[in-house]
Order: structure tokens, then C-alpha cells, then sequence
């Protein structure tokens, strides 16, 4: 990997701080190298190089002239493709919405925008944050750099193909069920799903609103404490978004964590499903915790299977609401993959889905009693290696347990963090929660993790 | 359990036509969908469960 674009959001960051580099040469370096892999890898749908070189000189000339608006000023980043960008397309990477150009900003994005980041591009997802992987969906998926015969993870697919290959140093994803979270734990990097209603919806394209939520993924924890502290504040244009002061993590993270009390959940880590080498490395992991000082017990949280059913039921639910009229009138142009699972949706009784998000509420007081003594859990972020594309069939979440819906469901923060390797040179991720706003608590423990396992920090394969 | 008959009923009064849909594998995954409603049960009372057919726009989730 090239010097430049191996480096972290936090070191590019410093870089620019000091004078080291300017923003179009950063941007520049990144330009060239998504020029020579996408086209292996196809993390972006739609770089956006003339935008970003302009967005790069405008932060150059800011700064010389000595106006600076923060960590973010001059950063190269892109957004999955269900972030509205005004004048920009945002197709969610269906046929449906082909010809979609919004005429504002989501959120988020505008919140990055006045932090100074630069947009390179618009990245792959599955086919409306669901389908993946499609073989027939209108934009080919991100290919995974550890092997290209398994899957990246869904939906922020081409955000964890584009960080663990060097294309960026941050994104934005969304997550309904995991869809940050199993992408960074598929392709190595990382990613925070933060508390439900910290960062607006607004202009995130919809799957499944009470469960939907926009976050940073990056190759660190420190770069998603960056990038949240950028976009979370209140929206008052997002009914669910709370009024909070500003929320600032990254200056809280650190490599000490004497006095921190992490939960173990060993049901969800022996759960039958998870493979013997997860669950291992997720030992580790609370090993290496418990070396840098923190505390850490046993504790009890319900059946993973009813956070996977309540997920998957609100899911297919909401987003047949969503979709409905796309699949009576416009079905043909929805992908096999997608078609099926909203599909679904329409026979779930209204009265099954009050009763899932009755069962909701009992979820997220059983989540909170159980972290009562506890500042963070910790479990696996997959059940697994990344299953090989040919073998993940459409309705596997009906029977298998979904390991990232319990934060979900609660609303709870959730990082994913790497937690070494595979025996099939796989990356393999662990998950630490924390409790309703407690996303700085997620990320000064995932931080310090990562710092006192730098060997984890390997880079994908990226020969083109 | 809906049988197939019944399930292709339903799927042509909801509006989607059927040649659109491999309705026999959709089928069989409304079956599987079945046991996820096993995982919904609650000691909430329908009748009187505080978060059923309720909204109030000022509590926490």
C-alpha cells in the first residue's frame, strides 16, 4: 500500500494540521489509487474527482488562509450511496432509483461538509440497503480484498471494501441489522453504529425506520470518533433525533482502561453458530481488556434469537411499507435478491408486528437491566468467516441468529473492532455495545483494544 | 399454517402478481418465517400493555 493512503484519518488528519501535505495532494493520492483498484473492486459507484479536487483546494485555501474548522478539514471520505447528495446521484444502487439526483444534503453528509471533508465518491451498498449479494442488482458488489470469493458484508459493502483497500480513510454507513458492523468485521476495519437518534436520518434513503441508523466506519476506532463527532447533533427535521449538547468522543479515547467494567455475554459467543475460532478470539480480546485494566464479568442477556426475530420481523415489515408499490408495479426492476426479502414483508400480519415491537421494548429493558454494572459488552461482531457468495441464500435470517441485531433492537451503540485472524487468513471482529448514549464509552474501549493490538492492523491484499 | 393455495390468494390480493415471484420458494420461507413468531412472546398483557396502541412522542425509547 501506498505511504499516503495507509495512513489513519487521525495521522492524515495531523499531517494536514502541521502543513505536512495539502489537501489536494491527499485527495490527489486517493484519486490515483481508487483509479487503479476500483475497477477490481468496485467499492465506488460514483467517484466524484472533480468535486473533491475542488472541495481539496477550497480546505487548502482555508487553511492558508487560517481558517480552520477542525479534524476533518481537507479529509478525503466518501458515503454509501443512500446518503442524499444535492445535484449529486443517490441511487441506493437500485434500478428503481436510476435517475435520482436529491436537491439537498442528508444530514450527516452537510454535517461533514462544514467539518471540511472532501467527497471522493458515492460507494456501493446492496441493492436498497437489503439485497446483498445480488448477481442481477444494478451495481455490481464490492469485492472482498481478503478473497474475492466471499462476501464483504452487507449493506455498507463498498465502505468496508473502500477502507480495508486504502481507497479512504472514512465513510459513512448505515446499519438496520448489522449493515455497518459485518462489513467491517468482513473486510477488517471498523465501524460504529452510535445510539438511535444521535445522528439525524434525514436524507438517509429508508429500509427500516425504527431501526435504521446512520454511522462512521473507518480503519480505526479513533477515525469513527472522528467522523461522529462531525455528525451527530440534533436535527430538529428528524422527529427521532434527540436535542443533545455536542457530542465529543475523540478527545475521551485512551489507552488505559483502569476502572472500566465490561460484560461478557458468553451465551451469544457459544451460541452453536459461532465458530469455535470467533468465540476464541473474542476471549482474547477480553483477555487484552482485562490487561489494560478493565473489569470484566459475566452477563446475562435474553435468547439472541428473539433480538433476531424482532429485528427481522420490524425489518421486512418497514420495508415493504417502503417498497410495496416498487414491487406491485416496477418488480422487474428490483434485483432477485431484494425482490424476494421485501417480498416477505407483506405477509406479516399487522398484529405480528405490534407484537414485535411490544417484544422491542421488553428487549431494550432486558438489555438495559443487564448493563446496569457494566459500562460496555462485549461478543462477537459474526458468527464467522465470510460466507462464500454462492452459499448465502435469501432468507438465511429466518433460522440463523443475527449477532448484531440486539443493538439494533435496543438502540444501543455498537463498534465493531478487529480481533486478529482467521485460520483461513480471514479478518474476524468483535462487537462492544454500550448503553443508550454511551457511544464514547464503545469507543475508549474499542480504542485503547486496537492500540494494544497493533498486529491485528494489517492491511487487505490490494494487488490489482 | 397458510397453505400454498391460501398464500397465493393473499399474494394476489395484496396486489403482486405472482409471475413476478418464484411463489414456491417464497412459500417455503413464509413457512420458516412462522418460527420467528415463536420469539415474540411477552408477559405484556395485549390487553393492557402499556406500549400497545400507544404514542408518546416524549418517551425514551
Amino acid at each position: 500500500m501506498e505511504a499516503l493512503t495507509d495512513l489513519t484519518l487521525r495521522q492524515m488528519s495531523a499531517m494536514i494540521a502541521a502543513g505536512d501535505i495539502s489537501s489536494v495532494e491527499l485527495t490527489t493520492a486517493h484519486v490515483k489509487r481508487i483509479e487503479r483498484l476500483n475497477p477490481v473492486y468496485r467499492a465506488f459507484v460514483l467517484p466524484t474527482f472533480e468535486i473533491a479536487l475542488e472541495m481539496a483546494r477550497e480546505a487548502d485555501e482555508e487553511i492558508s488562509r487560517g481558517r480552520r474548522r477542525g479534524p476533518l478539514q481537507g479529509i478525503p471520505i466518501a458515503l454509501k450511496d443512500a446518503f442524499d447528495t444535492a445535484g449529486i446521484p443517490t441511487t441506493v444502487c437500485s434500478r428503481l432509483y436510476a435517475d435520482r439526483v436529491p436537491d439537498r444534503d442528508a444530514f450527516a453528509w452537510a454535517r461533514l461538509k462544514d467539518a471540511g471533508a472532501v467527497l471522493l465518491g458515492k460507494l456501493e451498498c446492496a441493492e436498497l440497503c437489503l439485497g446483498g449479494p445480488s448477481k442481477d442488482s444494478m451495481a455490481p458488489n464490492a469485492t472482498n480484498p481478503w478473497d474475492k470469493g466471499r462476501y464483504a458484508g452487507g449493506s455498507s459493502s463498498g465502505a468496508g471494501v473502500s477502507l480495508a483497500t486504502g481507497m479512504v480513510p472514512g465513510a459513512l454507513g448505515s446499519d438496520t441489522g448489522g449493515s455497518i458492523r459485518i462489513p467491517a468485521s468482513f473486510c477488517g476495519v471498523a465501524g460504529l453504529k452510535p445510539t438511535y437518534g444521535l445522528v439525524s436520518l434525514s436524507g438517509l434513503f429508508p429500509l427500516a425506520g425504527s431501526l435504521d441508523h446512520a454511522g462512521p466506519m473507518g480503519r480505526t476506532s479513533e477515525d469513527c470518533a472522528l467522523l461522529l463527532d462531525a455528525i451527530a447533533g440534533y436535527d430538529p427535521a428528524d422527529p427521532v433525533c434527540v436535542p443533545s449538547a455536542q457530542l465529543k468522543t475523540a478527545p475521551t479515547l485512551t489507552e488505559d482502561l483502569t476502572g472500566a467494567k465490561i460484560g461478557y455475554v458468553r451465551q451469544f459467543a457459544e451460541h452453536p453458530a459461532v465458530s469455535e475460532e470467533v468465540r476464541a478470539a473474542t476471549e482474547q480480546a477480553l483477555k487484552v481488556m482485562a490487561d489494560l485494566g478493565a473489569e470484566v464479568r459475566e452477563v446475562s442477556m435474553p435468547d439472541i434469537m428473539e433480538f433476531t426475530a424482532c429485528n427481522s420481523i420490524i425489518m421486512m415489515s418497514e420495508a415493504f411499507a417502503v417498497h410495496g408499490a416498487n414491487l406491485r408495479n416496477r418488480a422487474s426492476e428490483v434485483s432477485e435478491m431484494s425482490r424476494k426479502r421485501i417480498t416477505l414483508g407483506a405477509f406479516i400480519r399487522a398484529e405480528d408486528y405490534v407484537r414485535a415491537q411490544m417484544k422491542r421494548r421488553e428487549l431494550a429493558r432486558a438489555t438495559a437491566k443487564a448493563m446496569k454494572t457494566v459500562d460496555v459488552l462485549v461478543y462477537p461482531a459474526a458468527l464467522g468467516d465470510p460466507p462464500k457468495l454462492e452459499e448465502i441464500e435469501p432468507f438465511y435470517y429466518l433460522d440463523s441468529p443475527l449477532i448484531t441485531a440486539p443493538a439494533n433492537v435496543a438502540g444501543i451503540p455498537a463498534a465493531s473492532v478487529r480481533a486478529g485472524m482467521s485460520r483461513a487468513g480471514l479478518p474476524m471482529g468483535i462487537q462492544i455495545t454500550g448503553r443508550l448514549f454511551g457511544d464514547a464509552d464503545v469507543l475508549r474501549i474499542a480504542h485503547a483494544y486496537e492500540r494494544a493490538t497493533p498486529e491485528f492492523n494489517q492491511t487487505a491484499l490490494t494487488e490489482a | 399454517m397458510t397453505s400454498k393455495a391460501e398464500f397465493l390468494s393473499i399474494l394476489e390480493r395484496i396486489g403482486l402478481n405472482p409471475d413476478d415471484h418464484d411463489v414456491d420458494e417464497l412459500h417455503a420461507a413464509y413457512v420458516r418465517l412462522g418460527s420467528l413468531f415463536l420469539y415474540l412472546k411477552t408477559e405484556q398483557s395485549r390487553e393492557s400493555a402499556k406500549s400497545l396502541n400507544r404514542f408518546d412522542p416524549r418517551e425514551p425509547l
